[in-house]
């Protein structure tokens, strides 16, 4: 469905991504993983058309269904956006207009590929939100950003992200700047997503965490090169890159101490939180 | 927030009583604003002439509630026509970027180059006295402003991630434009446009009292004041009445701008 071979790109005069090269199949879940700096967000960027200003692929291909995306005209980039390919920021705060409501943020999305009514638009968000379980979906629709959660904002746009069914999701460090919780729920939505819709996802992130939640298929980073490529199981469990090791071991692990800590929660301390305590 | 909201309303009201004031002025004047009197020339402030009269003796209440339109009301339409081309302007070189924000923001340099009234006078000199062309020249000394202010906040936002958001909706480039990032804009340089009614206000009676605004008999208050400086030892109230039609005007459009500033200052925090 997607394969990129070889994609460099630069900002400036400096290499940021290096001879990368990778496969999405349909349905599946991709896992791009690497530390700051590494060149997963530029790649991702890149695939979308979306390099600031200075950013230049400086090679290779990335075929969607046929068409290289890195040499595809503005107007028939415009026709696969949305339609096709679809992506999910990092802060969902500022990825909604402050000035929209969300259902009219969902109706306009909507409306760029598809002629229907406003009414409609919400009728569809509403049973959209619903498949997703997001809770009282009308309210969400009548509401400004700033008035959801980061976590609802979030998964409210990638529902706006999907209204026109795209086939593939490119999600740029979707659960980064949320809580823990709240990353859980975006991460159940995205995995909702793919169950019900078949949607392929490539999704970017540090957190080793996400990406052994949700990904088939992981691709480690490193200073812009893919240093290591293959299953989950494969890449988390036999790892065979020193680099992705140092990954795993970086990873902030709690044993014994954290389970008697509960424990102790449990019996002493829960009475002074009072009966909902924990 | 409540006071700010208050001290809005009641700017607003007091505005809006001025300007229907200055509308309906020749109506209201107790005298025929254009009847000359020579008998009653240079006449102190009396029941029948409550602001005295000028030198042919014609009413100054009556001038200045008359020419009050020309002043008040061409700084209005100036200031709107102004608002609309040099944000679009200012939209359109900050989202197009390249040449074509290098074109349009050199063109803008020239014309701030020169001090801004000094250019006013000098194409109104030009175009040779007259209304409208003293509210051309003031038009080509304040649209530049606009279209500075409009790019800079362009291209503040233009990189924000619900611009990129909607691109990767498949959106439109004048859609982006005029829905996203227009009404994410507009409300700094709508401040800025009410500000700066008294601005032109002033610029326009500076360009009458030059004699390159108004012209006589016309009632205009540069004009009026500039008529009366010859007369200002013995008809003193000749220049100070319209003086102080004019102060009036330019410090309420100065509040005015004062409490649109603060009420979206206060209510603008996202």
């Amino acid at each position: 469905m997607l394969k990129v071979k070889n994609l460099s790109v630069a900002y400036g005069r400096i290499q940021v991504v290096r001879g990368a090269s990778f496969f999405v199949e349909p349905g599946q879940i991709v896992g791009i993983v690497g530390e700051s700096g590494s060149g997963k967000s530029t790649m991702l960027k890149s695939l979308a058309g979306l390099l600031e200003k200075h950013g230049q692929v400086m090679g290779g291909e990335a075929f969607y269904e046929g068409e290289d995306l890195l040499k595809l005209s503005e107007k028939r980039l415009r026709k696969l956006r949305g339609k096709e390919i679809a992506v999910v920021f990092q802060h969902p705060e500022l990825s909604l207009d402050p000035l929209w409501k969300i259902g009219k943020t969902y109706y306009e999305s909507v409306r760029i590929h598809r002629l229907l009514s406003r009414k409609e638009a919400d009728a569809e968000a509403e049973k959209l939100f619903e498949g997703l379980h997001l809770e009282n979906p009308r309210r969400i629709l009548e509401s400004y950003p700033f008035e959801l959660s980061g976590g609802m904002c979030q998964r409210a746009a990638i529902a706006i992200a999907i209204a026109n069914s795209p086939r593939l999701l490119l999600a740029d460090e979707p659960t980064s700047a949320l809580d823990v919780t709240i990353q859980k729920q975006v991460i159940d939505t995205m995995l909702e997503l793919r169950k019900q819709f078949g949607t392929s996802i490539v999704v970017v992130s540090h957190n080793m965490g996400v990406i052994a939640a949700m990904a088939d298929l992981v691709g480690v980073m490193k200073q812009g090169e893919l240093v290591e490529w293959g299953r989950k199981e494969q890449v988390l469990y036999n790892p065979k890159h020193p680099y992705t090791r140092e990954l795993i071991c970086a990873i902030p692990k709690i044993r014994g101490s954290g389970l008697e800590a509960k424990k102790g929660m449990e019996d002493g301390s829960a009475g002074k939180e009072g009966p909902h305590g924990i | 927030m409540k006071k700010v909201k208050f001290r809005a309303v009641f700017m607003i009201v007091l505005v809006v009583l001025f300007l229907i004031l200055i509308f309906f002025g020749k109506q209201i004047a107790p005298n025929d604003p254009y009847v000359s009197n020579l008998q009653a020339a240079n006449e102190a402030p009396s029941a029948q002439y409550p602001f005295g009269t000028d030198n042919l003796g014609r009413c100054v209440l009556s001038r200045i509630l008359a020419g009050g339109a020309a002043s008040v009301y061409s700084a209005i339409f100036i200031v709107t026509a102004v608002f609309f081309t040099g944000t679009v302007i200012g939209l359109v070189a900050g989202y197009g970027g390249g040449w074509v924000d290098q074109v349009l923001m050199k063109i803008t340099m020239v014309f701030q180059a020169f001090p801004g009234f000094i250019l006013a006078v000098a194409i109104a000199g030009m175009l040779g006295p007259g209304l409208e062309n003293a509210m051309i020249s003031l038009m080509a000394m304040y649209w530049t402003s606009y279209a500075r202010l409009s790019r800079s906040l362009v291209l503040q936002v233009k990189n924000e991630t619900y611009i990129r958001a909607a691109i990767m909706c498949g959106a439109k480039k004048r859609h982006i434009l005029f829905r996203h990032i227009l009404p994410n804009i507009i409300l700094p340089l709508m401040t800025a446009a009410v500000s700066d009614i008294s601005n032109v206000v002033l610029s326009m009676a500076g360009l009458s009292f030059l004699g390159l605004g108004v012209q006589a008999p016309q009632a205009e208050w540069g004009l009026m004041i500039s008529n009366g400086r010859q007369f200002l030892q013995t008809a003193p109230w000749a220049i100070i009445f319209p003086s102080a039609a004019l102060f009036v005007s330019v410090v309420l459009f100065n509040l005015a701008g004062d409490c649109v500033r603060d009420a979206v200052n206060d209510g603008g925090g996202r």
